[in-house]
């Protein structure tokens, strides 16, 4: 039986991880365009790649996240991003859930990339630990430790808000 | 791994899952799709159509090896009695990385054995090699204090220096570290090249090319020759790698040059502000200045800007230094915004990023050319003094052209002041 192709199975893996690679630039980025613009970048560099690689799943991610952090710098510095852009999304009839979700997004873009990289992972993929540690290339117990890092310190803006909001 | 989460942080945990994040757009997947299946059918072309040509270029690379071989042979004898002498590990190197037809590709039919040897000792430096050959023992993991491989930290205080004094240093040996006798300087900057994460500043040979190629370069093709430093060290010692504090060096330096009439060509004052907003009231000034026709309110911002860590952001915080030059704000405002624009903040923003990698962020520059081409950076830790070089230098006799306070943006942005001696 012939064996597939390197780009097939390119093609198979980003059938099947699409929107992990989307979410792990977004998470970078915190910029749908840039997002979608880093994967695609990505896509075209590692189906250019001449030799077999190992492990293509961990060369995709890592090479989507290389382009997304160099996007990202580049928007940083070409123009203002706007921080109020809301890449975190409530449900749309739940008054209650849009204003914490803006508030989320608000304060994630705050956070440090590789908190807010593993926050959005963990949370809004199906990775485990484990699979963030192989895809970021940080060891496992560092994602974990960074995991609850992040959500203490999104904790801690987000308390802080309320009680702005109380006192005024 | 959320058991060993605090309870709040687990509700915080659910209350995020029930946002989601924003969606790719609706043809992301399909344009994904279009760009891999693009990229197969290009391949499989490619490889429909690469049998023939393959066929013909293995007959042709076949030839020219053979070919390439028998002149080596002819040569054999002279080119290795004559390499023993120096430089004989890149030689060595060079054949055994490189095949024989390459190597006189290289050389050219015309060229004489001692090119012939100068390319071969230059062009094919193994520096992954040299680096495991003489270095790796201590870099790899910083034993005796030696900067490791690739990390940016240890690197940084070096890399300011310059390749010039990096090579001086392993050539001549520096602290604890032993010399690298061995090693050709080429070598020694093939080796330096590898084990920096960014590649060290060389000599600035165009300061004007030098600020448009960081955009798209970074310091890798900040001079042409790498080795000027080295070569030109009775000067630049005094000055490039020292940043000194109390600036005796410079101001030997600066004797020498006033004692030669006509020497200095032209001086260039740049500023290095620690954000794009502080460059562009920086800017501003330099607008304003050419308003007022006043040069000192340059330096006394400077001063203000730095011992004052007031940001200037607001009419209230302006309002001394608008006194201090006669102007009304709106005055102020419309200098400030005929000075700016978009690119110019992108391009010092650049620079500022780089100039902070290297650890000079917050100094002014001092740039001198002199009348044989010579170009000098100057860096120091105190700004006071430096305006204070820079003016003894903008007035110094003999001085043909001099420029006044510039910021490293708008080098291109503003006529220069010139003036004629």
């Amino acid at each position: 039986m012939k064996r597939p192709s390197r780009i097939q199975k390119l093609n198979e893996l980003f059938s099947r991880e699409h929107h992990n690679l989307y979410l792990a630039a977004l998470a970078i980025t915190r910029h749908r365009a840039c997002a979608e613009d880093a994967v695609q970048d990505a896509l075209i560099a590692v189906a250019e790649v001449d030799s077999d690689l190992e492990n293509l799943k961990c060369y995709l991610y890592r090479s989507v996240r290389n382009r997304a952090l160099y996007l990202a710098q580049r928007q940083d510095r070409l123009c203002e991003l706007d921080d109020n852009a809301q890449w975190i999304v409530g449900d749309t009839d739940n008054l209650e859930s849009k204003l914490f979700a803006e508030q989320v997004s608000q304060h994630l873009a705050e956070l440090e990339t590789k908190y807010r990289e593993v926050l959005v992972l963990k949370l809004y993929s199906d990775f485990t630990f484990n699979e963030i540690a192989t895809v970021t290339g940080h060891p496992q117990n560092t994602v974990a430790s960074w995991y609850r890092r992040g959500l203490a310190q999104l904790k801690e803006k987000l308390d802080e808000q309320t009680l702005i909001a109380r006192s005024s | 791994m959320s058991k060993h989460l605090s309870h709040d942080l687990v509700e915080l945990e659910k209350s995020l899952g029930t946002l989601h994040v924003q969606p790719p757009s609706e043809g992301f997947f399909e344009k994904g799709n279009s760009i891999l299946n693009e990229k197969a059918k290009k391949s499989a072309d490619n490889a429909k159509t690469l049998w023939f040509p393959f066929l013909f270029y293995a007959l042709g690379a076949a030839l020219f090896v053979s070919l390439g071989v028998n002149i080596l042979f002819f040569y054999d004898n002279t080119i290795f009695t004559k390499t023993a002498g120096h430089n004989n590990s890149a030689i060595n190197l060079a054949i055994a990385e490189n095949n024989a037809q390459e190597k006189f590709n290289q050389a050219g039919s015309g060229a004489s054995i001692d090119t012939k040897l100068q390319i071969l000792a230059t062009k094919f430096i193994n520096a992954e090699q040299l680096y495991v050959d003489h270095c790796k023992m201590c870099h790899e993991h910083g034993i005796g204090g030696a900067p490791r491989r690739g990390y940016l930290e240890d690197w940084k205080p070096r890399i300011s220096k310059g390749m010039g004094a990096l090579i001086n240093n392993s050539v001549f040996s520096f602290s604890n570290k032993p010399p690298c006798p061995t090693c050709s300087e080429k070598e020694i900057e093939a080796i330096i090249d590898y084990m920096t994460p960014i590649p060290a500043p060389r000599l600035i040979s165009q300061s004007v090319q030098y600020l448009a190629n960081i955009l798209e370069l970074s310091f890798a093709s900040a001079g042409n020759d790498p080795l000027f430093i080295e070569k030109n060290k009775n000067h630049l010692a005094l000055i490039f790698p020292t940043r000194c504090k109390n600036c005796e060096a410079i101001q030997q330096a600066l004797s020498h040059w006033q004692s030669t009439p006509g020497n200095i060509a032209n001086v260039s004052v740049y500023l290095t502000m620690s954000s794009e907003s502080d460059d562009a009231h920086a800017r501003a000034v330099y607008a304003a200045m050419q308003i007022n026709n006043e040069e000192d309110i340059g330096s006394k911002f400077i001063r203000s800007m730095q011992t004052n860590p007031t940001q200037f952001n607001s009419a209230d915080s302006f309002a001394p230094l608008c006194q201090s030059m006669n102007l009304s704000f709106e005055q102020f405002q419309t200098a400030y915004q005929s000075a700016v624009t978009t690119e110019q903040v992108f391009f010092s923003h650049e620079l500022t990023r780089q100039l902070e990698i290297l650890g000079l962020k917050d100094e002014p520059g001092i740039i001198i050319t002199t009348n044989n081409g010579e170009q000098y950076l100057i860096h120091n830790d105190n700004p006071t003094e430096m305006m204070a070089i820079a003016s003894t230098l903008l007035n110094a006799e003999g001085t043909t052209n001099n420029t006044g306070l510039i910021s490293p943006s708008s080098e291109m942005a503003f006529d220069t002041k010139g003036k004629s001696n």
